[in-house]
Order: C-alpha cells, then structure tokens, then sequence
C-alpha cells in the first residue's frame, strides 16, 4: 500500500487528496470480474425460466426442428451463449490472479490461504465463484437433454 | 496521563447513554439497540417455542382434542411467522449491529437513527402482531399466507394483523440491511481490505445485500395483498385476471433466500468458532469467501423448488432442481473448511464449540435432505409430509439456532463482562441437542409414513402415536434446555466471575477491547495488518512514526464533543473522512410511531389515522435528513481535518450518505422489479389483454409523459455537473427545469389515469396500470421534495458546508437518473408491451 507522510504542518486537504494512500490500481475493474459469472447465470435462468414458461403455455413446444422443439433450442443456444461468457469471464478471472497474484499463486498448502492483497484476494475469489457458476449453467443445462420434445 | 483520563472522560460523556426513561426512547448506539435487538428476539422465540409445545402436546396422542383445529391452525400460522420474521433474522440483526463495529474497528454503525427507527419498527411490528391475541384474530393461514386463503373472500381481520405487523418487521429489516452493508464498507479499521474481513463480517456483507432484495420482494407482495384485501384490486383475484401462483412466486422468492438470509451469518459465526477453539486461522479463506458469494446469489434462483406441486411445467422445474443441487457444493465447501481446520487439533470441548459441532452435524442432515427434495418426484411424494417439517427444522434449527447458541455462548463474556458456566453450557448443549433429535428424527420416518403437516390430529390406526410421543418428549427436553439457559444466563449476570477482555484467545478486533466495551468501542483505531489481527499484531501497541500512526494518535480520544468514527475505502479500508454520527433523538421514535399509526389506521379501516400517521412520518423524516445548524456549526469549527488531513463533510463515494442512498435505490429497483415481473406473470395468463371492453393504453399521451419523467433526470444531471463546475446559479435553474418537467409528467400521468373506462379494481389489468404508474408518481413526488430542498440550499449555505450540499445534489442527481431508468421500464411495460405482446 503506498502511503505519503502527512507531515505535521498539513493543513485541512483539497477533497482529492488522501495521504494516507491510493486505491489499489485495477480494483473497480476487478469487482466487475467478481459477478461476471453471477450475471451470465442470472440472465441465464431468467431467460430459461421465461421461455420454458412462457413457451410451454403459448404452444411453442409444437414448432419443432430436428426432432427438437423450439423451447429447446432457445435453452441450447442460450445456454451455449451463457456459458461461453462465462468461461471467457473465468479466463479473465484466471489472468487477472495470475497479474494480481503473481504466478506462485498455488492453489495447495499454505501458499493458497498467504494473503497478497485486494487485487489478488478479489481474483482468488472471482476465480472461484466464476469457476462455479459456470459449472451451474452447465449443469442446469443438463435437464433440456430429457424434454426435447416436450414440456 | 492525566491528560489521557480527562480525554476519555470527555470522550465517555459524549457517547453516554441518554439518562431515564425518556433517554431509553431517544437511544441510538449500536451496542444498546443490538442488546435490545437481541433480547426483544429472544422474548419472541420464547414465546415461539411455548406455541411449539402447545401443538406437540396436541400431537402427543392420536385423536387428541387439547387444541381445536382452528387454534391449532394459528398456533402453527405464529409458530412458523414468530421464528422466521420475529426471531431468528432480527436476533442475527441485533447480534450484527452490537458487534460490528468492534469488529471492524469502527465506534458505531453508519445511521444511528436508522439503527433506532428499525427497531422501533420491529418492537411495534412484533407487539401488533401478537396483539392479534388480544382481538380473538389471531392469523390462521400459515407463515407463507398463500392466497386465496389469505385474501378477504376467507379471512378477516386476522390476516390483516398478519400483513401489517410483518410489513413492519420487514421494514426494520431493510434499515439493518443497509446499515450493515454501508457500516461494513465505509467503516472498516485502516488494513483492514476487502480481502482480511473476518468471516462473519463478510457473511453479513453479503446477506444484507440478499436482505435488501429479498424483504422488499416480501413487502411489495405484501403491499399487494394488503391492497386487495383494503382496496379490492385484483392482484390475486382469479376471477377478475389475477393469479394466485403470483403471491407464491413473489413469496417464495423472498423466502427462499431468507433460509440463506438466516444460514449465512449462522456460518459466519462458525467462521469465527472454529479457528479460535482450533488455534489456526480458518482453512480455505478463499474458498469460503467464494462459496458465501455463490451461496447469495444461488440462493435467489431456487424458489421454485418450494411450488413442484403446485403444476408448472415440468421443464421449468428442471431448472430448480439442477440449481438446488449445485448450491449443496457452496454450502458444501464451507463444510470442508471447517473439518480440515479442526483436522489435527485439540479443541477444548467449551459450549460454543459444541454448539459449533452440534450444527455441523445436523445442518449436513438437514442438507443432505435438502438434496433430496430437490428432486422432483421425491418432492411429490413427501410434499407437505412431515418429513419436509424435519427437513426445514434441521436446516432451521441445526442451521441456525445452534449457531446462534453457539456465538451467544462466545460473545456473552464481552457484552457483559461475565464468565458464564461451562457446565450448564454443556448440560444445554446435550439437552438441546438430544432434544431436537428426538424431536425432529422421527418426523423423517413420520412423513414416509404419510403423516401430513398442518392437520391438528391423525388417527390411532396409522401407528404414529409412538413416533409422535418421542417427539414431544424431546421438544419437552429442548425447553428444559432453554430453561437450563436462561438459568444461567441470569446466574452468571449476577454471580458470574468478570470475563477478561480476551477470554477464548479470539483472534477479531472485538476481543480488543474492554469486557463489557465502552459504547465507543474504541479509544484508538486499530491498524490492522491480517486477517487475524489480535493473533498477528498488538492493535494496542505504540504508534509508529508512519503516517497512520500519527493518524492514529491524532484520532485518539476524538472528536471529543460530538459523536464520530471514521471513513475508510471500501476496498482498501484507506482512511478517508471523519464521519459525524447522531446523538440520542426521539425522531426516530416518532418516525416509528408515525409508520404504526399509519398501519394500524388501515387495520382498523380508519384512514384518518393512516393520514395522520404518514404526517408524522414525514415530518420526521425531514427533521432527521436537514442538517441541523447547530450540528453543522460544530463541523466548521472542528480541528479534526487540520490535524488528520481528513475531512469532517464529504461527498460522492467517500460519503456513507451517498452508500445509504444506493442501498435505497436497490431497494426501489428490487420493487419495481417485483412489480413489472407481476405485470408479465399475470399477462401472460391472460386470454385477452387488456381485458375486453378496456381501451390499449394511449401512446401518444405515455410517451408525451414518460418522455417528460426522461427529459426531469436529465436535466438533474446536468444540474449537478453545473453545481461542479461551480456554475450555481445554472444549477439552480436546472433544479427549477427539471421539477417543472417532473410536474408535467405528474400532470399528463393524472390526465391518462382520468380518462381511463376502468378503475383499480375492475381487473388485474386495471390494478397492475395504476399501482404501477401511481408507485412510480409517488416516487417523482418524493424526487421533487429532494429537488426542492436542494434548491433551498444552493448559494445559501456556508462554503464550509460546500462538501454536504455537494452530497445532497449527488443522492438528487441518483435519484432522478433511477426514477427515469424505472420511469422508462415502467412506459415499455404498461404503455409499449400491450401493442407488442
């Protein structure tokens, strides 16, 4: 953490000033990466939710296509797209662990719990969750498989 | 030296109590209302097991008439309603706000005054409730209220009761909600970063973020009801286009994350049980820290799997099952964590560690029947079985009450500077932990059996009696632990040895200080440099010649006259500001009492008093948000920002106003949310819509209006860019503008809402256009009286104040940019779609 000394004869600061230390640099962009996956798995659901919901009630199960109704093909794809975000989020969850961290950042023994700061402790966890939720997306992705053809 | 006592004597005199009764009204300090919190919680959980008792001494024996079925129905309607909203999330509250400051190094929670109206808000919201008693209406519909039951067509005066004593709970629980979470990311000690939180602060980061969705998901639906029942809209009125699926939807929404709500600060507190009896930080930080993350957000997308037998189609509860599976590896993980912390050590087997073990042990029971209910066709066979009973009470009661036993047991030496007995901590622990499984376990086999929940009695010929009587047998063990409890509780209150200030060896800023701790927490701020402070570091050590030593002399024993804490980066925990924190006031008393009156006026059907009671909300509320000149006056002469280089009033993210104003904005986008999403269920089970013999919605008029509401936020924003540019006369006129345009958009919004040929109440439709479209005008009313406050102050305030009017037009300028973002879903929603869709 870079700190400037306050020297004694300071007087009240401009708003701006903080001598006590700056932000860590990369720290707004990290939290972003934090929900990433939480986000493409929420749009996910909704998205799923709505359409099977939706779909199932208007008669878009009845319009089908290789042997697929269209409700299901709406869950693919949206699926696909989900968790292509998503690994493309955890990718850039594991670069910005690999800068933050420096690339000793294990994950075994000791080394894993070593604390290196808010930019690396933010892409541990965003690793971590992004990790996750992309397995989510998959996995709720798992049931379409059972109701091509229906609702 | 002497220099030093005569500071802290000042520094004791500015934080003491308000003295007498009038001084208990007027109380605002996080340690004294997270005591009454916790013990007001406690009152109701007592009488929440007495009314539990009374149902098992009712099921000890087939063709039992100790209770009717009518009383029985309101035992199980209070039980389920007293443990869920008046007992366990307010005891986590109280728990949170008593020791969250000491735990962060800070000396009281951001809004003080919010603190004190919030509990207000629970007391009174807790008593109206109970006060159904009183009235021979006590609510009979179960904790969850599902309509149509609920609705005025088969209940009466009860439900009422129900819905506006729980609308004030979940009230206070949006004010804890956003003092916990702005508390914790404005507050935190210098080195104490995002990344070094302990557990149990990062458990409630998170939940309050959950709580500030979840409750105002509740309170709109409940808001809904209520308008039924009072004005007769048809939200959930079949027969005019409602849908009673609607409330579960919205319910459960709420309620499911609620378990969560409750589960996570539960693990937190395990979070801090373990490493301490283990003697080694916790294992997997990250791990854990990762896993709470996905827990809250997971937590949200799985409330469907509470309405699989209520007929949706069979795809779109696939996707809830996979999802309540995957959040078993979240809660999982954190399971681990704590095996491989204990794995290897010598733990001393103290009450709060067993209580720690006992809800390893049975929240993995619990869990793995969670598990199992997620599954569809096993959900279907066990629905509404008294197997689901076991289920939620070992996630409930394992999950949640036996880490709260666990953190009382722990936290109890410091609030009150008493040693309490092992022994009669052991003997509850054993008591209650036998206890519950007698309880509970049989239930399992009971619901395989077919027993079903919620009906008074069963017969002799389904062979349940003896399941039944062990499970009284031990609900009767349980109380005697409470008893054994309580017991000692006062024993050790009165007779127990002084605890020292750091009596398990605890590694969190909180065993810092003094056994029972000053109602400022600290003298000096710590300087935290781990995430086990008192384990790495003396906090109390000399000050070093850095700069955040001299800080931290300088901030010694101050500010002396009036009460203050100090600011730090949410991320980095940077000091920042100096924040000003209210003293003792009866304005939130009195805010309190004005909501009351205002819901009791609707209970009794007399608006007057409804009226009258928003009044004195609303003067409140403009006495508590003006800054007081004589506060101010003692701002600009404060030393504090020539000797710290640190500001007294700020503005912008440094501000916990400006934090305090997003926690509000989420709260209305979270209604709003609720609101459109109600607007597209119901639509989308309509055959016809709008109804027949209703105009589409006029266009040209929506747009000329809501066009208006876009045109008002933008011209606050671009006032505030003036007022930066120190352009104030530009500002002001932007002000004037832009509550003009807003005033057009009101008064185009009332020429459409004329001109209509239904009301409220001729159709869901009808009551969707104008609760909606009349929720958003109150909101463009109460932006207006932001508008025009800020106008008062521009150029007419003291220069030295510049920083908090700069804040005022901020949360201003916030406020008008989400009230057009919502002012523009709202258009698309009620005004565009009908064309579309």
């Amino acid at each position: 953490m870079t700190s400037k000394l306050l020297s004694p004869e300071s007087t009240a600061p401009e708003f701006e000033q903080n001598p006590y230390g700056d932000r860590t640099p990369v720290v707004g962009s990290l939290w972003l990466l934090l929900f990433g996956g939480a986000i493409c798995w929420t749009i996910h659901l909704l998205f799923v939710v709505a359409v099977s919901e939706w779909g199932c009630f208007s008669g878009m199960g009845e319009f089908r296509f290789l042997g697929a109704t269209a409700i299901a093909w709406s869950v693919i794809v949206a699926s696909l797209i989900a968790a292509t975000v998503a690994g493309w989020v955890m990718f850039l969850s594991l670069r910005s662990n690999w800068r933050q961290c420096g690339s000793d950042s294990g994950s075994d023994g000791e080394d894993f719990d070593k604390e290196r700061g808010s930019g690396c402790y933010l892409a541990q966890v965003a690793v971590w969750s992004n990790g996750l939720f992309l397995f989510i997306i998959v996995a709720q992705t798992i049931p379409i498989l059972f109701y091509l053809s229906e609702c | 030296m002497s220099s030093d006592s005569s500071s802290e004597m000042r520094l004791q005199q500015t934080w003491a109590p308000a003295r007498g009764f009038p001084g208990v009204l007027a109380e605002v300090n996080n340690q004294i209302i997270g005591k009454r919190f916790m013990i007001t919680a406690f009152v109701f959980f007592m009488l929440g097991g007495v009314l539990a008792l009374l149902m098992r001494i009712q099921l000890a024996a087939s063709d039992n008439h100790f209770l009717g079925p009518q009383t029985y129905n309101e035992l199980f309607t209070m039980h389920g309603s007293t443990m869920m909203f008046l007992f366990a999330v307010p005891f986590l509250e109280g728990l949170a706000l008593y020791l969250l400051p000491m735990m962060i190094g800070a000396r009281d929670v951001a809004f003080p005054r919010l603190t004190a109206y919030g509990y207000w808000l629970y007391l009174f919201g807790g008593v109206l409730f109970y006060a159904s008693f009183l009235f021979g209406a006590v609510p009979d519909i179960g904790w969850f209220g599902y309509t149509p039951l609920s609705t005025s067509r088969f209940t009466g005066l009860s439900t009422d009761f129900w819905l506006l004593g729980l609308s004030l709970v979940e009230v206070a629980g949006l004010t804890a909600a956003i003092e916990i979470v702005v508390t914790i990311l404005k507050f935190r000690a210098p080195g104490m970063t995002i990344g070094r939180l302990p557990l149990f602060i990062l458990s409630l980061l998170v939940v309050g973020v959950m709580i500030l969705i979840a409750f105002t998901v509740l309170l709109t639906a409940t808001v809904l009801l209520e308008l039924d029942r009072a004005t007769n809209t048809a939200f959930f009125d079949v027969e005019r286009g409602g849908n009673n699926l609607l409330w579960q939807h919205l319910f459960w929404f709420f309620g499911h994350p609620e378990v969560y709500i409750m589960f996570l600060p539960a693990t937190g507190i395990i979070s801090m049980v373990i490493p301490v009896f283990a003697r080694r930080p916790v294992v997997g930080y990250v791990l854990i820290a990762a896993a709470i993350l996905v827990t809250g957000f997971v937590s949200f997308g799985l409330w469907v799997h509470h309405m699989f037998a209520a007929g949706l189609p069979a795809l779109s509860m696939t996707f809830f099952t996979a999802a309540s599976l995957m959040i078993a590896i979240a809660s999982g993980v954190q399971v681990f964590a704590w095996i491989a912390t204990l794995w290897g050590s010598r733990p001393e087997l103290k009450p709060p560690f067993l209580f720690a073990l006992g809800f390893m042990f049975l929240f993995v029971l619990g869990g793995l029947t969670g598990v199992m209910v997620a599954v569809v066709p096993f959900d279907q066979q066990v629905h509404d079985t008294y197997f689901i009973v076991a289920h939620f009470h070992y996630v409930l009661i394992g999950g949640v009450l036996f880490p709260i036993f666990s953190g009382v047991y722990y936290w109890l030496p410091k609030m009150t500077g008493r040693l309490f007995s092992d022994s009669l901590g052991r003997l509850n622990f054993w008591l209650t932990f036998i206890g519950f499984n007698l309880t509970f376990f049989p239930m399992h086999i009971m619901g395989f059996l077919g027993m079903p929940r919620r009906v008074y009695t069963y017969p002799r010929h389904l062979e349940l009696d003896g399941y039944n009587l062990l499970s009284t047998f031990g609900a009767g063990l349980m109380s005697i632990g409470a008893v054994v409890f309580l017991y000692d509780l006062v024993r050790g209150l009165t007779r127990g040895e002084a605890a020292s200030d750091n009596p398990w060896d605890g590694d969190s800023l909180e065993w810092s200080v003094s056994s029972p701790p000053p109602n400022f927490g600290f003298i000096r701020f710590p300087v935290v440099t781990g995430r086990h402070p008192l384990w790495q570091a003396d906090v109390t050590e000399a000050p070093d010649d850095s700069a955040l030593g001299r800080l931290r002399e300088a901030l010694a024993f101050e500010p002396q006259t009036w009460r203050g804490t100090m600011v730090t980066d949410a991320t980095d925990a940077t000091p920042q500001a100096i924040q000003y924190l209210a003293s003792p006031t009866f304005v939130p008393m009195w805010a309190a009492v004005g909501t009351l009156a205002a819901a009791v006026g609707v209970l009794a059907q007399a608006y007057i008093l409804s009226a009258a009671g928003l009044a004195v909300l609303i003067i409140s509320v403009f006495i508590w948000l003006l800054p007081r000149e004589s506060v101010m006056r003692r701002l600009r002469e404060s030393e504090l920002p020539a000797s710290t280089g640190l500001p007294v009033l700020s503005s912008g993210s440094v501000a916990t106003g400006w934090w305090g104003m997003v926690g509000f904005l989420t709260l209305l986008g979270s209604s709003f949310a609720a609101l459109i999403y109600s607007y597209f269920y119901i639509r989308l089970f309509s055959p016809q819509w709008p109804p027949s013999g209703s105009d589409l919605p006029n266009l040209p008029l929506g747009s000329a209006a809501y066009a208006c509401l876009v045109v008002a936020g933008v011209i606050h924003c671009w006032g505030m860019s003036r007022f930066r540019a120190a352009a104030e006369s530009s500002a002001r006129a932007a002000l004037v503008i832009g509550s003009a345009v807003a005033v057009g958009f009101l008064a185009l919004q009332g020429w459409d809402w004329s001109r209509q040929n239904f009301t409220h109440q001729s159709h869901a439709y009808g009551s969707l256009y104008f609760v909606i479209s009349g929720t958003l005008s109150l909101l463009v009313v109460l932006g207006l009286a932001f508008s025009l406050t800020c106008l008062k102050r521009i150029g007419r305030t003291d220069r030295r104040d510049l920083a908090n009017v700069t804040l005022h037009l901020e949360m201003t300028q916030m406020l008008w940019a989400t009230i057009s973002v919502i002012g523009v879903l709202v258009f698309l929603t009620l005004y565009a779609t009908p064309y579309l869709l």
